[in-house]
């Protein structure tokens, strides 16, 4: 009835599917995994089809000038049967390559994109649109090609950190990987969408899909009791928010993050319905990083799922999240700078003394570092409010380094927890840095780094981020985020206190990696030194992403 | 390539930029026992004993570098920046590894890994035998490289890098023999109390940038001319709250005492010769910038000469061998920041050179008595090992007087040109309060000297003293011949070779119109310092050497209310310990108690009225999602309350 | 037609379901609720495309609330879901009986 108001016929967008290949190459292979679980004993009768089309597929795109898709789809055609036919019995495993090599061609496919939008002259510049792509609902600027890295490569570092905990809690069932990619297709939805349709059904899928990760362990009352509430909690959020969306669509008349831009930039918009829908706005999204006060979830949550998700969660959930943040306060936003900017940095300030005064009285320490979690969505605000390209490159840089250091130190949570059983607390953690250097070592590295101790890339994160605080004159909001990480770097040391500076129990097993969580382990440290000596290479990127959104 | 920076004063700075010849070698300094560090940890089985040979091999060739890096220097004096890669870059804001290589830097590049050298020999026969001794040499290197860092970047930020590192290594060598508590304990005050300071640090960086544009020390410097008054003052103080983190002065010097768990050669090297004189090369470094604003300065001449005397007074009724020296330290540090609140920069280092021979010496010798008297440190229960440890006896000796001010060695000229400069400059009140903390030095290290060496021993039957390896006798010997000649072969007058040698490298003071206090010449106060000295060394002759001291501390001299506050060291500790961690606690405890009891109960719908209506039971039972959902609403209520106040 | 008439109702519901989601113990009700909250947006979505934005070719807004719907079936799948493996294991649908982990 009202579509008929539609005196026209609805005119189809031009679709540049090359602005999407990364996420196209991961559903499909999400699908293909799933086909694959489903066809338990035939994997070959879907792999065969599977990979002819991807090989069909991948010729053809050759033969359209488009070498390094074609040659993604070509390879993950050929890995598939590959794969199915090496491990023939062993489907957790096929799942687990499969998953990470999707992931590893999504990366390649990035980089791809990223390279051909920097060039601009080159001829596949039409087939990649930086701004707009699909009609205006996706922008391939610097946010999404940074989140993007963000979040494939704490894919691509969870899904061997993963796969010998789930096979040991005997919860590797087949959906898990699928449901991993899909998450990420979400995430990187997130931070690509331009309008608000794609940014709230980007939300959705990657929620979902971690509502079901998070109550993976179906008979850990744990993770089921995580997966309720963060899922109640979730949609409550996503219901504000919506209410928040469908207020600034009342108050703009526009569904695309520039044309709001530019519509509540006029005198004539009714400012008090779109800052009604802004305040709803901020809240959704706040929960979903967790700020403070709509924190409250994470703790439990972070504690009750299986702490590979956890690590997912906390590394991936929060890069997409602010990178969505930053999109629509950046693009949609910019006409209520006086009055979001001030109301976040407020957020921001709570956030960052609470995460850290909360932590300090943990014992459990995934708990405590989902609390330090908490603290670092504070940091990453600040580079949010200070409105500023630096600022930009700042927190989304934030976000990588955080990425990598909490990873690392979940990825060592697992190696205690695979042989101890259960919780992980502090009196678990007494000698052993005697007992098993090695990890000790990466885990003290690892919270070095989020609590900022050069050289390790937390530091250079922190730095990034205060710096452009500074010059955006929130000096105010700097000094208390050093203060909160002085008050943070306690409870940091205090782990590694525990396990350097205390004898351990004999009683006690030592924890055990298995070879997929020592190769996950050993790169995430490897990138917490390297990010933090030679941060360069990514810091290009975070800054060109600036020049990007612009 | 040449560049001519003009400093305020007018001083042409000539500034070298270069990769090749010895400067271009400077980056192996820091890399060589960084490297060492590394290697030793990985293969720490392996190597077993053969770690401290690995480890002393670095060290010394990090001292040869560092040698001949400092002649080149010397021999054709210039600021050399040696260039390095990109650290971090970007939106404006630039970083580099770039290293900076002025007559400064030299000074300190010997005294650090000369000092560092012998303490890596030393270590060899002290700590033999323990289990861990090579993880032992691996932090010794790793010490050494992250304070050349300190000492060689040319940016704020990679001075931070060197800072915080050091603040590392140093955690990890208090705390190695973590299996007392108190030893992890102190480790861990001394980070805490180094991060408080850090905070000061890396707020006054964000300042610098904000003022500067840079955190390149060359263009802060030679731009620190233009700055407003005001901006320096808080640029100073900031700065001045890391500098007395990490020097252990008024108010945060809390952690040095009990950083004496850590091995003693650890505390000759990091406690007394490297790492507390951090804050005092920051200072001197940032000199051009602190002329700018006087006030800060005198607020530091102010916390150096307090800092000089309290803990001059709390050093004289202590009873560890080492407690004695750590707060000697302190106290000597205070003579080294009063110097450069004065304006005296340049005889400030030369006192952190003198006293890094000395200290390093002092305590190196009381690391050779613990070593004798199978660990016991209470110097009631020593005394007459004159006999039995001839070597460390008379190095001991040597060391004493230095620190005492006898003249002619070291810490007589660089102690007395401190206070002749605080006279000239016009501060008469730290003066006489330099003084006095001067007789109290002499005093106190006197009563230390004798209580040990001299007259009968106290030890009983259960100890076999005996003169320590050659190992670490040589270390002994070599420091006690700098701490004699340092002071006359240095800078014997107050314009000596060491004073022109810095000339182009500290803040000028000539703007800032110094006013003498008074008529008095260097011919009268020179006697007027020996004076001091021996006043010093008299009364704790006739306290302790003449004097029946076998009653141990009840044999004291004076007794009351006074020396009760110097004994427990003014119960500064146990304030600290009530305020800071009590405070800190609490405000945790009551978040959490604000978490469960207010937000929940604010929250659990009317819950008040359940609990009248007498569903006592099943409140216990609260509904926690539901809880979480209200509070995310009455935080989304307030948010749009705020929001909406200012459209509306 | 006025604006006002959808905004109140659209409001109502909204509020009622938020009443719902703090005051049902029942974790179907809870989801329910959650609809409720989500049909508001899709009747203010709705109704102010067609009134305010009359001349907007694209209906973006009932657009809008079509993507709503749909992912409200996912979501209320994956709820029950959630929620049926609960009273598997607890045999329990009370949201107040999920309090293992605290503060």
């Amino acid at each position: 009835m009202f579509l008929a108001q539609a005196t026209e016929p609805l005119e189809i967008p031009e679709v540049a599917w090359s602005s999407f290949a990364p996420e196209l190459a991961l559903t499909a292979a999400a699908l293909v995994l799933l086909l694959i679980a489903i066809a338990k004993g035939r994997q070959q009768l879907v792999a065969v089809p599977a990979a002819v089309v991807s090989l069909a597929a991948g010729i053809w795109l050759v033969t359209q000038q488009l070498v390094v898709p074609g040659g993604v789809a070509i390879a993950l055609g050929l890995a598939l049967p590959a794969l199915v036919f090496a491990f023939p019995r062993r489907g957790s495993l096929v799942q687990a390559w499969g998953a990470g090599l999707a992931l590893v061609g999504a990366l390649v496919l990035t980089g791809w994109q990223y390279l051909t939008v920097l060039e601009g002259g080159g001829t596949e510049v039409a087939t990649i649109v930086p701004q707009a792509a699909l009609a205006g609902a996706l922008a391939n600027d610097g946010i999404a090609f940074f989140t993007r890295i963000t979040v494939y490569l704490t894919g691509l570092l969870v899904v061997p950190i993963g796969y010998g905990y789930l096979q040991d809690r005997r919860i590797n069932r087949a959906e898990v990987e699928p449901l991993l990619l899909l998450a990420v297709v979400g995430m990187a939805a997130l931070g690509t969408a331009n309008d608000l349709i794609t940014l709230f059904v980007a939300l959705e899928v990657l929620s979902l899909a971690l509502y079901v990760l998070a109550g993976l362990a179906r008979r850990d009352r744990r993770s089921q009791e995580a997966s309720l509430k963060y899922f109640v909690l979730g949609a409550v959020a996503s219901a504000i928010l919506l209410y928040g969306m469908a207020l600034t669509y009342v108050a703009s008349g526009e569904l695309a993050l520039p044309a709001i831009g530019s519509s509540l930039g006029l005198v004539t918009t009714d400012r008090v319905v779109a800052t009604l829908g802004l305040a709803l706005i901020t809240v959704g999204l706040g929960f979903k990083v967790a700020l403070v006060p709509f924190h409250l979830w994470t703790p439990d949550v972070y504690q009750g799922s299986p702490t590979n998700v956890t690590a997912f969660m906390a590394a991936a959930t929060k890069a997409a999240g602010f990178a969505a943040i930053l999109r629509l306060y950046l693009v949609a936003f910019p006409g209520l700078q006086g009055l979001w900017v001030p109301v976040l940095a407020v957020l921001a300030a709570l956030t960052m003394l609470y995460g850290a005064y909360l932590a300090l009285v943990q014992r459990d320490l995934k708990r405590m570092l989902a609390y330090s979690s908490i603290t670092h969505a504070g940091y990453a605000t600040i580079g949010v409010v200070a409105v500023s390209d630096a600022g930009l490159s700042g927190t989304l840089w934030y976000l990588l380094t955080y990425a990598v250091s909490t990873l690392g130190a979940f990825a060592c949570v697992i190696a205690i927890e695979r042989t101890r059983g259960g919780e992980v607390g502090l009196l678990e953690l007494r000698g052993l840095g005697r007992t098993s250097p090695a990890i000790a070592g990466i885990l003290s590295l690892c919270l070095l780094s989020l609590a900022g101790l050069p050289p390790t890339a937390g530091f250079v994160g922190k730095l990034v981020v205060f710096q452009a605080g500074v010059q955006a004159g929130l000096t105010w909001l700097v000094v208390i985020g050093v203060l909160s990480s002085v008050v943070a770097a306690f409870f940091y040391l205090r782990i590694a206190g525990t396990m350097f500076l205390e004898d351990a129990d004999p009683a006690l097993p030592l924890p055990a990696a298995s070879s997929g969580l020592t190769v996950g382990t050993a790169v995430s440290a490897a990138l917490v030194v390297f990010l933090g000596i030679q941060p360069q290479l990514f810091l290009q990127v975070a800054d060109s992403a600036a020049a990007l959104v612009r | 390539m040449k560049l001519l920076a003009v400093l305020a004063s007018g001083v042409e700075l000539e500034v070298v930029e270069t990769t090749s010849g010895l400067i271009g070698l400077a980056w192996l300094i820091p890399l060589v026992p960084l490297l060492g560090f590394v290697g030793v940890l990985l293969a720490t089985r392996a190597l077993a004993d053969r770690a401290a040979t690995i480890a002393m091999g670095a060290a010394a060739l990090t001292f040869v570098l560092s040698a001949a890096v400092a002649t080149t220097v010397i021999l054709e004096p210039a600021t050399y920046v040696r260039a390095m890669p990109t650290w971090i870059d970007v939106g404006g804001f630039t970083v580099t590894f770039e290293l900076l290589i002025d007559q400064l830097t030299a000074v300190m590049l010997l005294v650090v890994t000369g000092v560092g050298l012998l303490v890596h020999v030393y270590s060899v026969g002290y700590m033999h035998g323990d289990s861990r001794y090579p993880r032992y040499f691996g932090y010794l290197n790793l010490f050494l490289a992250s304070m050349l860092i300190l000492v060689l970047g040319s940016n704020l930020l990679t001075l931070f890098l060197g800072w915080e590192l050091v603040g590392l290594s140093s955690y990890l060598l208090i705390g190695f023999w973590f299996e007392s508590r108190s030893n992890a304990a102190a480790a861990k005050k001394a980070f805490v109390t180094n991060r408080v300071g850090d905070v000061s640090f890396m707020v006054g960086m964000f300042l610098t940038f904000a003022t500067f544009g840079t955190l390149d020390i060359l263009d802060v410097v030679t731009d620190a001319e233009a700055l407003a008054s005001g901006t320096a003052f808080a640029l100073v103080l900031l700065f001045l709250g890391g500098a007395v983190a990490k020097s252990a002065q008024i108010p945060l010097y809390v952690w040095l005492p009990d950083a004496m768990a850590g091995p003693t050669p650890v505390s000759a090297l990091i406690h007394a010769a490297t790492m507390v004189t951090a804050g005092v090369y920051l200072l001197v470094r940032l000199s051009p910038l602190l002329v700018v604003s006087v006030d800060a300065m005198e607020i530091i001449a102010w916390v150096g000469a307090l800092t000089a005397l309290f803990a001059a007074l709390i050093a004289v009724r202590q009873d560890g061998i080492k407690e004695i020296l750590a707060y000697s330290t302190i106290s000597q540090l205070g003579f080294m920041f009063l110097a450069v609140g004065v304006g005296a920069f340049r005889e400030s280092i030369f006192h952190l050179v003198t006293h890094a021979f000395f200290k390093g010496l002092l305590f190196l010798v009381a690391g050779s008595v613990m070593h004798a008297m199978a660990n016991r440190t209470d110097i009631w229960q020593m005394g007459g090992l004159r006999k039995v440890m001839p070597v460390t006896f008379w190095t001991a000796a040597i060391g004493t007087a230095a620190i005492a001010g006898v003249p002619p060695l070291a810490g007589f000229f660089s102690k007395d040109q401190i206070l002749t400069e605080a006279y000239f400059h016009g501060y008469g009140a730290i003066w006489i309060i330099g003084l006095v903390a001067a007789v109290l030095t002499a005093f106190y290290m006197s009563r230390w000297f004798i209580l040990i060496f001299l007259g009968r021993p106290r030890y009983g039957e259960v100890v076999h003293p005996h003169e320590s390896p050659p190992s670490m006798t040589v270390p002994l010997i070599v420091l006690a011949v700098l701490s004699a000649i340092g002071g006359l072969a240095l800078n014997a007058v107050h314009t000596g070779p060491l004073y022109r040698f810095l000339e182009p490298t500290v803040g000028p003071i000539d703007q800032l119109g110094y006013e003498p206090v008074g008529p008095l010449e260097e011919a009268v106060l020179i006697p007027l310092a020996i004076v001091a000295a021996a006043v010093g060394i008299l009364l704790a002759y006739l306290a302790y050497a003449r004097r029946d001291v076998s009653s141990g501390r009840m044999s004291e001299p004076v007794s009351g209310v006074g020396a009760e506050l110097m004994e427990r060291r003014f119960f500064v500790d146990e304030a600290y310990e009530k305020v800071f961690t009590g405070a800190g606690g609490r405000v945790a405890q009551a978040m959490v108690w604000f978490d469960t009891r207010v937000i929940d109960g604010l929250v659990d719908g009317a819950g008040a009225v359940s609990v009248a209506i007498g569903r006592v039971g099943r409140r216990a039972q609260t509904g926690l999602v539901r809880s979480y959902v209200g509070v995310v609403l009455l935080g989304a209520i307030v948010l749009v309350g705020v929001l909406m106040a200012q459209v509306v | 037609m006025s604006p006002l008439g959808p905004l109140l109702l659209a409001t109502l519901l909204f509020c009622v379901g938020i009443y719902g989601v703090i005051a049902r113990r029942n974790a179907v009700l809870v989801l329910m609720s959650v609809e409720l909250m989500l049909n508001a947006v899709n009747i203010n979505l709705v109704a102010f495309s067609n009134l305010l934005f009359p001349e907007d070719a694209a209906v973006s807004g009932q657009i809008f609330a079509l993507f709503i719907i749909g992912v409200a079936a996912a979501e209320v799948g994956v709820g029950l879901a959630i929620v049926f493996n609960m009273f598997r294991n607890r045999a329990s649908v009370n949201v107040d009986d999920v309090d293992l982990m605290r503060w």
